[in-house]
Formats: structure tokens, C-alpha cells, sequence
């Protein structure tokens, strides 16, 4: 007789359900998760939750769906992709992940900066990308507020329109005193970086390796790429 | 020509290139070099067996060993036609052939089944997926009424 003849899926080696679970979604966790506690064992194991995805969907995720679905296993996230959020989800993302090594948000109807405001450190996270045809109203204050929560950050790349000036941005992160690790930085926003500026720019970020200023002026984006 | 003794004491005769599909069986063929002995799969019954060799005639043409370069994303999500017909059969034996491809040692097949399994599970409520698989709902009402959130301290005070 095959030992493993009494058919049952729970009765599969761990490694290998671990190897099926691994392709279903959060959402599908969170389902399987509420079938039996074996289930939820196995559905809360931290390696199927450290690189998380949040597909798209017609709705953008409000704050109570990641709370359901995340709540359980946000602190085995590492790095999380959300596509379509709202102010108030992606503030509980940053609340609820303090393990977060990569954040990659694609798509919002409004992004302000309550969104990023709060005083939970992420002490982990290296890496940001927005983006989005959308506006994202951060402004200098938001940003340098995300970069005292941010520590690590070493890569902030807001491919979105963005209402950063380049002009009290730089002061205040002058100002800040803080020690920042940034090495590539990428920004889209209407104000024009001048030699001045980026001066004080790489004062600040002493790791600054690569910038990509973007500015938008009513009829005609320019493009202004700079490595230094 | 290579010769499989399953666990139920039937021969099986494969061209080499089909068996060798199987990294398990690669190794000891050339472990153990030309030999007309079979080779014993303690593991393996001769219904999976045949199943599992079907599947690797099928597939003797393919590049071996590209598998794990593409990416992650989408080696999770698709399955091809055949496959998908092949692997339409009853859980018992979808679960023996994911064993034993996995004692095998056939990565591709070894996915195929994972990803069949996932598909069964994906999209379907808690309910459904009990009634799929023939879980035990063993929750107690306390903790369906509270919801998962709060099983796991539910769970470390069973412990305690």
C-alpha cells in the first residue's frame, strides 16, 4: 500500500502544499485561511506573505479589505505591490507592515499626503515607487516627514505628478538634519530644479547617486535627467 | 530502454530519454550505468506509474531544465491544454501523481499539479473550498463567531 493513500490535501508533505498555496492571491489565503485551523496554519505561513501582491480590482481597496485580509500575517510582509489605493488603505499599509523592505503602489484616484503621514517607523524600508496618471498631492513637508519615518530609504521614485517644489523641498530637508540614505531619487512635479537646488539636494542625500527631475508645465512636459 | 518496477510489482518498459524526464531516475541511471535490471520505485503504484509516463511521452521533446528561468508570475497561472486534460482526473490520483512527481523528481509535472490543485482552490469561498477538499470545519462557534482574526489567540490559549 502508497502511505500517502488516504487522500486528503492536508495530508500532502508541508513543502509541497507550501508550493501550491504560493500562487493563490491574499484573497485566497484569506478565504482558505476561515476553511478549518489546519488551514489557517498553513495559510499564515510567513513565506507565503513576504512578497504580497494586491491585484487591481474595479473598486479601490479601502482600508476594512487589507485590514481582513492582512491583518493576520502584515507583519511577514516584506515587499508588497498594491494596485489602486485610497488615502486611508495605503496610511494602514504603512501603520500595519513595520517589516516592509518595498512598497510599489500603481494606480489612485486621489494620494494625499495624509496618506504617508503618521508616526510608526519603518525602519526596513529601502524602496518606493509611485505611480500613477493620477495627481499625488505630496508636498515638500510630506515628504521629508516620510523620510524621518523612512530611515533606509534608498530609492523614492514618484513617477506620478506630484505638488513637490523643488525650491522649499531642498530647505527643508537642509534643515531636517536628518541622515539621509536616499541614492536615487525620481520626481514629476510643475516646479523647475535649479542648479541651486540640486546643490543643496545632494548636500543633503551625501548617497545621492542618481535624480530624474520631470516637470509639467501646462502645455509641455520637459525632462531632465541628471546623474551625478 | 529502461525498465520501472512499481510498488505493486509491475514492469514498465521506457525509452531512456522518456524516463530520464525523471532527475530522480537520471541520476541512477548514471549512478548504476547500462544495467537490464529494472529499477525499483518503492513509491510509486503502477496506475500513478503509467499516468506519469504518459505525461513524460508527451513531453520528451521539451528543454529540460528551462522551467525555472521564466518568470515566477506566469509559470504560476498557465497551464496548457493537454496538460489541463491530463491532469482532469479524481483528487486521490491528482495527489498521487503530485507525490509522484515530487519523489520523481519532475519539476515541470510537479507544477502542473500544484497549479491544478491552486486553481481549485482560487476564487471560492471557505464553504466551497470545505466542500471541495472535505475539510473539517473544526473551528469552535467561538471562534467562527469572533472570526479568524482571533483564532491564533484562541489557539495559544488552548496551548497554555
Amino acid at each position: 500500500m502508497n502511505m500517502y493513500s488516504t487522500y486528503n490535501i492536508l495530508n500532502l508533505p508541508l513543502e509541497l502544499l507550501c508550493n501550491i498555496f504560493a500562487t493563490l492571491s491574499p484573497q485566497d489565503l484569506y478565504q482558505l485561511r476561515q476553511t478549518s485551523r489546519a488551514c489557517a496554519l498553513l495559510a499564515d505561513h510567513p513565506t507565503l506573505w513576504r512578497s504580497t501582491v494586491l491585484s487591481s480590482t474595479s473598486q479601490p481597496w479601502s482600508q476594512l479589505q487589507l485590514r481582513r485580509i492582512l491583518s493576520t500575517n502584515a507583519k511577514h510582509i516584506r515587499h508588497l505591490r498594491v494596485y489602486n489605493v485610497r488615502d486611508d488603505s495605503l496610511r494602514y499599509i504603512l501603520t500595519a507592515c513595520p517589516n516592509l523592505r518595498s512598497l510599489y503602489i500603481h494606480g489612485w484616484s486621489t494620494l494625499s499626503s495624509h496618506s504617508i503621514a503618521g508616526t510608526s517607523i519603518l525602519p526596513y524600508l529601502e524602496k518606493i515607487t509611485l505611480i500613477s496618471s493620477h495627481h499625488a498631492s505630496l508636498d515638500a513637508g510630506s515628504v521629508v516627514g516620510l523620510l524621518k519615518r523612512a530611515p533606509g530609504l534608498q530609492e523614492l521614485h514618484a513617477r506620478c505628478p506630484t505638488a513637490l517644489r523643488s525650491q522649499p523641498f531642498t530647505s527643508s530637508l537642509m534643515a531636517s538634519k536628518l541622515l539621509i540614505r536616499l541614492q536615487s531619487f525620481e520626481i514629476y512635479s510643475d516646479t523647475h530644479w535649479y542648479d541651486q537646488e540640486k546643490r543643496n539636494l545632494t548636500k543633503a542625500c551625501a548617497r545621492l547617486s542618481r535624480c530624474k527631475f520631470l516637470y509639467y508645465r501646462e502645455d509641455a512636459i520637459k525632462s531632465n535627467e541628471q546623474l551625478i | 530502454m529502461v525498465q520501472l518496477l512499481s510498488s505493486d510489482n509491475e514492469t514498465f518498459t521506457v525509452d531512456k530519454q522518456v524516463a530520464e524526464r525523471s532527475i530522480l531516475i537520471k541520476n541512477m541511471l548514471e549512478d548504476v550505468g547500462e544495467s537490464d535490471a529494472p529499477i525499483p520505485l518503492p513509491n510509486v503504484t503502477a496506475k500513478i506509474l503509467k499516468k506519469v509516463i504518459d505525461w513524460c511521452e508527451h513531453h520528451r521533446g521539451d528543454p529540460v531544465s528551462q522551467q525555472e528561468e521564466i518568470n515566477d508570475r506566469k509559470r504560476l497561472t498557465e497551464i496548457d491544454e493537454w496538460d489541463q486534460k491530463f491532469m482532469e482526473v479524481d483528487q486521490e490520483t491528482l495527489f498521487e501523481i503530485i507525490l509522484a512527481a515530487n519523489y520523481l523528481d519532475i519539476k515541470p509535472l510537479l507544477d502542473i499539479g500544484c497549479k491544478t490543485v491552486a486553481n481549485m482552490i482560487k476564487g471560492k469561498s471557505p464553504e466551497e473550498i470545505r466542500r471541495t477538499f472535505n475539510i473539517v470545519n473544526d473551528f469552535t462557534p467561538e471562534v467562527r463567531q469572533f472570526g479568524i482574526i482571533s483564532h491564533c489567540y484562541f489557539l495559544a490559549m488552548l496551548s497554555t
